[in-house]
């Protein structure tokens, strides 16, 4: 019985964890402009990020080692070090979009102005880091995440047309205004929010926090794949809502507060009040993710010591990174800069990252020395090069994507 | 080469004389409003008329789902303030051009247009701050008004391009 509710946690907070600043303004911004058309990037994202996320777990199952712990040991220190600036510089990035994703949301709660909020954020995302233990840390804002399920419940209540949509969904049907240029910057910005680089980083950095062992590896692989794909279908939510209410009034998504609106026109106050815990959860629990990550990555490629399992003044140089990286984040949110504009560029620029993030991970699983016989088999390696022919594509296109649409406007 | 008087060298010199005169014409321009070209216009016109149809359309949205009662605390003027901040910047994005001379008879029906949306804007997010559920009605009303209008210019707008 112990068992069956730790996996039933695991699931449940793998669901409420998934979505995080980058996938609710995307998804809104994608479905109110081209509706459900991009409904498949959101399930090829999702089932990479199962793939890679799996690989990683079993590696730090199977190590007691994060995966990038491995990657200089592995690639070399040349290799490793390119590794860590081009995923951290994009998880840095999204830590930024995220801490002014928490101000927004509880900007729409109380009022207050979010540049005055992002100090007070900052504090307690770092307070968190410091004192709150992993567990409680992942498990409360996981559960709370679960408030977006809203969006399930307020596309059912809307009562669309669901064979248009589905329509819109199989035959990938693109509004006629829409350019098909467009539509693809926004495929690979889409693609970029469900595969965010910071989510293999946390995931098995999370997994040596919490002593994963070999015997661990199938309630990990319940978790990705039952968790993740339910967190993606609250991805779809979001997209459907926006695609159903915001589209046929020509609403193109700029603001938080504009990502909520369908909630508040289908379930009224206490779907918009359940919505904004959902904000506010997701957004929260991916700043301490990425937060950590940025502090992971660092501690792991210099070989310091690194987790929240370790007294603060054992991984002294971690902590100093985590208070470092803060600073820098309200240091870049005080200048006034849209944190809708940082989430827009984080995701585009962690698609350009993603071949340096998910590469190492599929060498080192395939690794015997490391893994014997839980390196890769041919299902995994299959599924593993598919997507990764896929991610330097994404790779490849995003920057003249950008620029060609204009951050596709 | 002999050593200029300053202690440069001529090429030098001349390098540095290029470059400041470079950056002299680039800060004069810079100072100018920026004049593109029918295209350009036209592109800039049709961006503007497109993010302040989505601007007014939340608008209309947020105070109709108000007058409901939809809304927790004060989010619908979170919403209106935002919007309004956007269609002035939407507004300006044009207004701050200088229009080429084809542009110039449409140049006050399309600014006037904008100015007029940002200020019904406006007008939603103060009857909707103070509670006051006529003026919101009476909003309502404006905003489709020049929703209206600005679907017109931005279909005529698109057919152009």
């Amino acid at each position: 019985m112990k068992k069956f509710f730790a996996v039933a946690l695991g699931i449940l907070t793998a669901i409420g964890g998934f979505v995080d600043i980058g996938d609710l303004v995307t998804n809104a911004q994608v479905g109110a402009r081209f509706g459900l058309s991009l409904a498949w990037v959101v399930i090829v994202g999702v089932l990479g990020i199962c793939v890679f996320a799996e690989m990683s777990g079993r590696v730090a199952a199977v190590s007691g080692r994060a995966t990038f712990d491995l990657v200089r040991e592995r690639l070399g220190p040349r290799m490793g070090l390119i590794n860590l600036l081009g995923s951290m510089a994009v998880t840095l990035l999204t830590f930024i979009a995220e801490i002014g994703g928490v101000a927004l949301s509880l900007e729409l709660v109380s009022s207050v102005n979010e540049l005055l909020l992002v100090p007070f954020v900052a504090f307690l995302v770092w307070a968190v880091l410091w004192r709150a233990r992993f567990s409680v840390m992942e498990n409360v804002l996981g559960l709370l995440g679960l408030a977006l399920l809203v969006y399930v419940v307020a596309l059912w209540k809307l009562g669309p047309n669901w064979s248009d949509l589905a329509h819109q969904w199989v035959a990938v049907a693109k509004p006629g205004d829409e350019d098909w240029m467009t539509w693809c910057y926004y495929a690979v910005a889409l693609f970029g929010a469900a595969m965010t680089p910071y989510e293999v980083f946390f995931f098995s950095s999370g997994g040596v926090e919490e002593k994963w062992r070999p015997q661990d590896i199938a309630t990990m692989r319940t978790n990705v794949f039952i968790g993740f794909p339910l967190g993606g279908l609250l991805s779809l939510s979001i997209a459907g809502c926006a695609a159903v209410v915001l589209g046929p009034l020509d609403i193109t998504v700029d603001s938080l507060g504009q990502v909520a609106l369908p909630v508040a026109v289908a379930l009224g106050k206490v779907g918009l009040a359940v919505a904004l815990v959902g904000f506010v959860a997701a957004t929260f629990g991916a700043a301490c993710e990425t937060g950590l990550s940025v502090g992971y990555s660092i501690a792991q490629y210099f070989g310091w010591q690194w987790g929240k399992y370790v007294r603060p003044d054992v991984a002294a140089r971690f902590h100093l990174v985590l208070v470092l990286s803060t600073l820098l984040a309200v240091g870049v949110l005080m200048t006034t800069v849209d944190p809708i504009l940082v989430t827009e560029a984080s995701v585009v620029f962690s698609a350009v990252a993603l071949p340096l993030t998910y590469f190492p991970i599929l060498v080192v699983a395939n690794d015997q020395d490391y893994m014997g016989t839980h390196a890769n088999g041919r299902l995994a390696n299959g599924l593993g090069t598919f997507f990764l022919v896929v991610i330097v594509v994404a790779a490849l296109a995003a920057i003249p994507l950008m620029a060609l649409t204009r951050m596709g406007s | 080469m002999a050593p200029h008087r300053f202690g440069y060298t001529g090429d030098v010199a001349k390098r540095l004389a290029g470059a400041l005169v470079g950056a002299v014409l680039l800060a004069s321009t810079g100072c100018r409003p920026s004049a593109p070209d029918q295209q350009g216009w036209q592109s800039a016109a049709e961006q503007a008329v497109t993010d302040m149809v989505s601007e007014v359309a939340t608008s209309r949205l947020t105070v109709r789902q108000g007058l409901l009662h939809r809304f927790v605390g004060r989010y619908s003027v979170v919403v209106l303030t935002y919007s309004e901040e956007a269609a002035g910047k939407a507004a300006d994005s044009v207004s701050t051009l200088q229009p080429p001379p084809a542009a110039r008879p449409s140049y006050d029906a399309l600014t006037g247009l904008l100015s007029d949306a940002t200020e019904a804007i406006s007008s939603a997010r103060i009857a909707v701050g103070a509670g006051d559920a006529e003026q919101a009605r009476q909003a309502v009303t404006e905003l489709s008004q020049v929703l209206a209008k600005l679907r017109v210019l931005a279909d005529r707008l698109q057919a152009a391009t």
